[in-house]
């Protein structure tokens, strides 16, 4: 609550240069950062490491860049802050432009936060003092005040004169988002923040931070590799592959609807069933498919298959086999055998066991009907 | 856009790059380091190469071949013997349960206070052919001296008695440092202490021992004051003998360049086996190492440390003592040579300072930003290790007397051979210290809106201060004690405390010798100890 | 991470900083002192220090006039001198033998100065056209250890050392001391080429062990390391001081003998010298009679100019001299050098 969020609204404050009032509209919000066709390329040319990226993020929204490692969402981090500048397109941030071809503004004069994945707090400075390091351009009253909500805010405010080295890995890493946001940033950009907490404190601190960014009704974008993370904390996910960003939108798109036949894979389990066209039904072996996407006849397509569209059912008269049965506590993953040799998987509640051997039918009531060319492009 | 513009911007991305944010002031001092480090030895090279057929005549000469045996017989012996005393008590000091092992290990440094010549003239008190044991054997009927520590087996024994620490703390580093794991797991298969020492912890340690064992070869290649008083006959001693004999610095000149060749190879050869690893990284949160109960074994292993550490400074220490005689003489050359006292201090500061300062930007330059010029940097600092007291002095002489004649003749040349030197130490004092630093510190502070040298001010320093700190110390020691560049550059009536030991021991005033000696070694330990207890502290918390 | 808080603590490395910015001001400022003050006397002898400093001592607190003393091997300051001789930094040379102040002086690096006081200088010992001057002299002496070397056996020649019964017992220093080269160079010049080389050569055979100093020479006839030893005379007189068992012979002293050779320790100026009236006055104080004593009292030197009292020395006029000009020396250096590598 507070003062901070009410200065989000009301006014941005960028570091060292004047403050921008913003008027108040309710929707739609203001772009805080834009990317436009932004490339990065290292050993001339050779590799890319981000490739032609467009996207934006409204104020208060928090975008998570999702994707495996080397995909380039940390560099496109790193673009966005200034550390590294790009080859070609443009930044805007606040609707300055912060990099294009001749321009480049320094990461000092860009009003960005940043959480790092090791949080890099000043192991030489206190936790207030390591708070107060971005407040050096206000007033030692108003530095007091805010540095005491900052720390309000993160829930840290009696740890204020403990070191670095005597906190805990949570609370280091809110200490390093205390000092992201106490200067008031456009943006905070947090890269891979909770990649080095204990698995149990993981769900928890994510919590947290997620409320502490709502409250505060700050602008974020968070890079991760774990997928269920990113759609517990993100208003909207862009996927990146090999420097290209191949989806940008809201979680339950993505899964549902993943564009592309790598997002299907990498954004929970997917199976792939051969299937052709035909008319207003896709034919598969697992059955027939309303064709949703109006694809074309004739066409060969894979369709994409979810272990919880799968239902189980044993029965002798059926050609298909339960492989192996995984019991995961919640439930059960088992792995079955279709008559074509093609292994699929299912998940069955936690209390239903099937032996491996049974033969089983197979009911396949996918909610969304994705297809792909060979080639992987969605359709 | 037009592809002019575009190639511009590549261009400035890649000048930005590399000296983002720190402008002009560091391209100045760029240019100025590598100029300032390169130059002697160039000019140097230039002068042997264009020496005519009357230079090379010495090279095709027959003597050269048994001057390179020598010499690197001299290295090789003297490395191995630093070897045999290193090692164990490296072992022993940090693997077993040896009482008093902590003092022992913060006293291991001692000897580095102690230069080899002045190890050289207190050994040939002892064990030369009028030295003590010699008398005492004459006098007890004998005829003839028994032992004689002059020529090649005695400057091996000095020259490894007093650089065996290098061994002794890279290999304690190494072992403090390494994963108990795989001890224990050979513990379990069965192995007693010899056969994992074998098996395990030695392959290990190669790396270390390697990098320990080419520094005391370099060190012994380019070593000219012991060598020269236990009369062996090595590259340095007869290149100093071309400077003083023949009325032409051809001589001396090739004699250099060809020692700096085998100097450059030592040098690659160490760099290449201690890869990325250049200094060693503590890491923090593994078990500590199984300590290995000595029992009937501890009083030998007593001996053995009390022994090396008697030999390498308690027995030196203790002939200087009884050499001075009355503790009124050791004042009274205090007070006739107060001068040079100041000296030698305000000369090895002064460089120390400099080459801390320009360390350090060096090492900033070549650790955050990777690339050419970081690179080409760093090699040009690097220089020094591989050019002998003797041939920088020579280079630096040729070099200003031409170019620069108002430098040459002053102090300042004095100052700028310990800078060139020893840059490399304060190179490496700051190289390690920044590696402990998270780059992303650095970051963080520019995110929070510093430029890049408020963050360096700022976050940088502060961090780096205890190893650039202990950087200028070790210059500071170095420098204390160099004397075959010194030797050669000071002006008339500028000597320093290495000097007048030199002259000393020449004119064999043994007396004088020892009282300017214990003066140095009491300078230059204190340093010693302190950044030993600064590095003994850092491991003790971790 | 405990460190940093303790080193924050100490806070050592801010004092370190202002010692040492202190220390860099100080001593630049003493540089400066060092450079600035050309009043000072720049003396470059290649004469040992514990022989001259007493002299340089005693002219500072004569003359007031402050001196800096570079000490060091002869030929290797001959070198610098050449090297520096566009802007020469010294103002006096003083060498162990004058063979290599011939040498300078062709190169034209010498500034003639006939001193008053050494008006009486027998011409033999200082250079014909003025350019330096013999100070004292040391001869060519065999030293021998009194225990080893009974009386009936002490050698009277040079050529004795030859004989085997001298085997492994002989010590000369190389010819890094150049009062050796100018033995050698004298060896040439009287019984030529050939027969020098041979003597040489038999003398190595005979195991002539060759050290690098002659310090080393008579320390090593006085303990009994060595029997003889081929030195210069004031080492008899240091190895006495020592009280080391040693006796001296000035050996081929015969009718036919060729005699001893006589090393004059010289002085000159150097040409372009930053302070000439100074230097003129040091030269003139080296003849004074309180220098001379000194020279022939503390360093046993053999005065060469007459009415000098020789204490314990042995005079000029005691023994037979072996008759060269210091300009032939110096012509046959490189000679000399080719033929005895081994030395």
């Amino acid at each position: 609550m507070g003062n901070i969020a009410k200065k989000r609204i009301g006014e941005i404050a960028v570091a060292g240069t004047n403050i921008i009032p913003l008027e108040q509209t309710s929707s739609p919000r203001p772009m805080v950062i834009r990317l436009d066709r932004v490339s990065k390329h290292y050993g001339g040319d050779t590799i890319a490491a981000v490739e032609n990226i467009s996207f934006s993020v409204e104020q208060g929204e928090i975008l998570v860049l999702l994707g495996p490692s080397g995909c380039g969402k940390t560099t496109t981090l790193r673009l966005i802050a200034g550390f590294e500048a790009p080859d070609g397109g443009r930044i805007e941030i606040a609707g300055r432009t912060v990099a294009c071809d001749n321009i480049f503004l320094p990461p000092e004069q860009r009003g960005v936060g940043m959480v790092f994945q090791d949080y890099a707090l000043f192991p030489h400075l206190t936790v207030q003092e390591n708070v107060a390091f971005g407040l050096r351009h206000v007033s030692a009253e108003q530095q007091r005040s805010r540095i005491a909500e900052a720390l309000d805010l993160v829930g840290l405010s009696t740890l204020h004169r403990r070191y670095p080295y005597e906190l805990s890995g949570g609370q280091q890493q809110r200490v390093a988002l205390a000092r992201a946001l106490a200067p008031s940033p456009q943006v905070v950009l947090l890269d891979e923040p909770f990649s080095n907490l204990d698995a149990d404190m993981r769900a928890q601190i994510r919590e947290d931070v997620h409320s502490i960014l709502h409250q505060a009704g700050t602008t974020a974008i968070f890079v991760t590799h774990d997928q269920e993370e990113a759609f517990v904390i993100a208003d909207r996910v862009g996927v990146l592959n090999r420097g290209c960003l191949e989806q940008l939108d809201h979680p339950e798109a993505i899964y549902h609807t993943p564009a592309t036949r790598f997002i299907a894979g990498f954004v929970g389990s997917a199976d792939f069933v051969p299937g052709l066209v035909q008319g207003e039904r896709i034919t598969t072996e697992l059955g027939t498919f309303p064709n949703q996407q109006g694809l074309s006849v004739g066409r060969a397509v894979e369709l994409m298959i979810r272990p919880d569209d799968i239902d189980l059912v044993p029965d002798e008269a059926s050609e298909a086999t339960v492989l192996t049965r995984q019991f995961r506590g919640a439930d059960n993953l088992y792995c079955v055998r279709l008559p074509s040799g093609r292994k699929i998987h299912s998940n069955q509640g936690s209390t239903k066991f099937i032996e491996p051997g049974t033969r089983v039918s197979i009911q396949a009531n996918p909610t969304h009907v994705v297809c792909f060319d060979i080639d992987g492009l969605s359709q | 856009m037009v592809s002019g513009s575009v190639q511009r911007v590549e261009l400035v991305g890649l000048w930005r790059s590399q000296i983002a944010g720190l402008g002009v002031p560091a391209v100045v001092a760029t240019v100025l380091i590598i100029l300032l480090t390169a130059s002697p030895l160039v000019n140097l090279l230039i002068s042997a190469v264009t020496g005519g057929l009357k230079a090379f005549s010495i090279v095709m000469n027959s003597s050269m071949l048994s001057l390179i045996a020598q010499t690197l017989l001299l290295a090789g012996l003297a490395t191995l013997w630093a070897m045999v005393l290193g090692l164990p008590p490296a072992w022993i000091l940090t693997r077993t349960d040896l009482p008093g092992r902590r003092l022992l290990q913060a006293v291991g440094v001692l000897p580095l206070a102690i230069p080899p010549y002045i190890g050289a003239f207190t050994y040939i008190t002892l064990l030369g052919p009028v030295g003590w044991i010699n008398t005492a054997y004459q006098t007890m009927g004998g005829s003839g001296p028994i032992v004689n520590i002059y020529g090649l087996w005695g400057g091996a024994l000095v020259l490894g008695l007093f650089t065996y620490p290098y061994i002794l703390l890279m290999v304690s580093s190494a072992l403090k440092g390494s994963d108990p794991a795989l001890e224990e797991a050979a513990r379990a298969a069965g192995l007693g202490p010899v056969g994992i020492f074998c098996r395990v912890t030695f392959p290990l340690l190669r790396p270390s021992l390697l990098a320990g064992a080419l520094l005391v070869f370099l060190y012994a290649l380019s070593d000219f004051g012991a060598v020269s008083l236990l009369r062996v006959n090595t590259f340095t001693t007869e290149i100093f003998h071309q400077l003083n004999t023949r009325f032409d610095q051809q001589n001396a000149a090739v004699l250099s360049a060809i020692l700096v060749l085998l100097t450059a190879v030592v040098l690659m050869a160490q760099r290449k086996s201690l890869g990325r690893r250049s200094f060693v990284q503590r890491r923090g949160g593994t078990r500590p190492a199984t300590i290995y109960p000595l029992g009937r074994w501890k009083v030998p292993a007593l001996c053995c440390s009390y022994l090396v550490l008697g030999g390498s400074v308690f027995l030196p220490v203790a002939l200087l003592l009884y050499q001075i005689g009355s503790p009124m003489s050791l004042l009274h050359t205090l007070f006739a040579g107060y001068h040079y006292l100041w000296n030698s201090l305000w000369t090895a500061a002064v460089a120390a300072t400099a080459a801390s300062g320009l360390g350090l930007f060096a090492a900033y330059l070549s650790q955050r930003r990777k690339g050419p010029v970081g690179l080409l940097l760093t090699s040009a600092t690097q220089l020094g290790y591989a050019i002998p007291g003797t041939v920088l002095g020579l280079s630096l002489i040729l070099l200003y007397n031409t170019y620069l004649p108002w430098v040459y003749g002053t102090a300042t040349m004095v100052i700028l051979g310990y800078l060139l030197r020893f840059l490399p130490q304060a190179v490496q004092g700051s190289a390690a210290a920044l590696a402990q630093v998270n780059p992303n510190l650095e970051e963080a502070a520019r995110s929070l809106g510093r430029s890049t040298w408020q963050a360096l001010r700022e976050v940088t320093v502060p961090l780096i201060r205890p190893g650039v700190a202990a950087g200028w110390m070790l210059v500071f020691i170095s420098s204390m004690k160099e004397l075959a560049a010194t030797l050669l550059l000071r002006p008339a009536g500028f000597d320093t405390l290495p000097v007048r030991i030199w002259i000393a021991s020449i004119e064999v005033d043994y007396a004088g010798a020892a009282a300017t000696s214990l003066i140095l070694i009491a300078i230059t330990a204190l340093p010693l100890f302190l950044i030993s207890r600064l590095d003994a502290t850092a491991s003790q918390l971790n | 991470m405990v460190v940093i808080e303790k080193l924050r603590q100490n806070c050592c490395t801010g004092r370190t900083l202002f010692l040492s910015f202190l220390l860099l001001s100080a001593g630049v400022l003493f540089d400066l002192r060092t450079v600035v003050s050309a009043s000072e006397l720049v003396i470059y002898s290649g004469r040992k220090e514990s022989a001259i400093k007493p002299i340089v001592e005693l002219f500072e607190r004569q003359t007031g006039i402050k001196v800096a003393l570079k000490t060091g091997k002869t030929s290797g300051l001959a070198n610098e001198m050449l090297q520096e001789r566009q802007r020469p930094r010294a103002d006096i040379f003083i060498a162990t033998e004058a063979g290599v102040l011939e040498i300078l002086a062709k190169e034209g690096i010498l500034e003639p100065y006939t001193s008053p006081a050494a008006h009486a200088l027998p011409a033999e010992h200082k250079s014909a056209r003025g350019l330096w001057t013999g100070i004292s002299g040391r001869a060519r002496v065999i030293i021998y250890n009194k225990n080893l070397v009974k009386d009936g056996n002490i050698p009277s020649s040079i050529f004795d050392l030859t004989d085997a019964k001298w085997k492994g017992k002989i010590a000369i220093a190389g010819t890094r001391e150049r009062t050796t080269l100018a033995w050698l160079s004298a060896l040439v010049e009287i019984m030529g080429e050939a027969k020098a080389k041979s003597y040489i050569d038999r003398l190595l055979e005979n195991g002539l062990k060759v050290l690098p100093d002659n310090s080393d020479v008579w320390r090593g006839v006085g303990s009994g390391e060595f029997a003889v030893g081929l030195t210069n005379s004031p080492n008899y007189h240091l190895a006495l001081e020592a009280k080391l068992p040693v006796g001296v012979v000035y050996p081929d002293q015969g009718p036919k003998g060729i005699g001893v050779l006589v090393n004059p320790n010289a002085v000159a100026i150097v040409k372009g010298a930053q302070n000439l009236d100074q230097a003129r006055r040091f030269v003139d104080f080296l003849f004074s009679k309180s220098s001379q004593e000194l020279l022939v009292h503390h360093a046993f030197e053999i005065p060469l100019l007459p009415g000098i009292d020789p204490g314990q020395v042995r005079p000029l006029s005691g023994f037979k001299i072996l008759q060269i000009s210091q300009e032939r020396l110096a012509d046959l250096e490189d000679k000399t050098t080719a033929l005895f590598p081994g030395l």
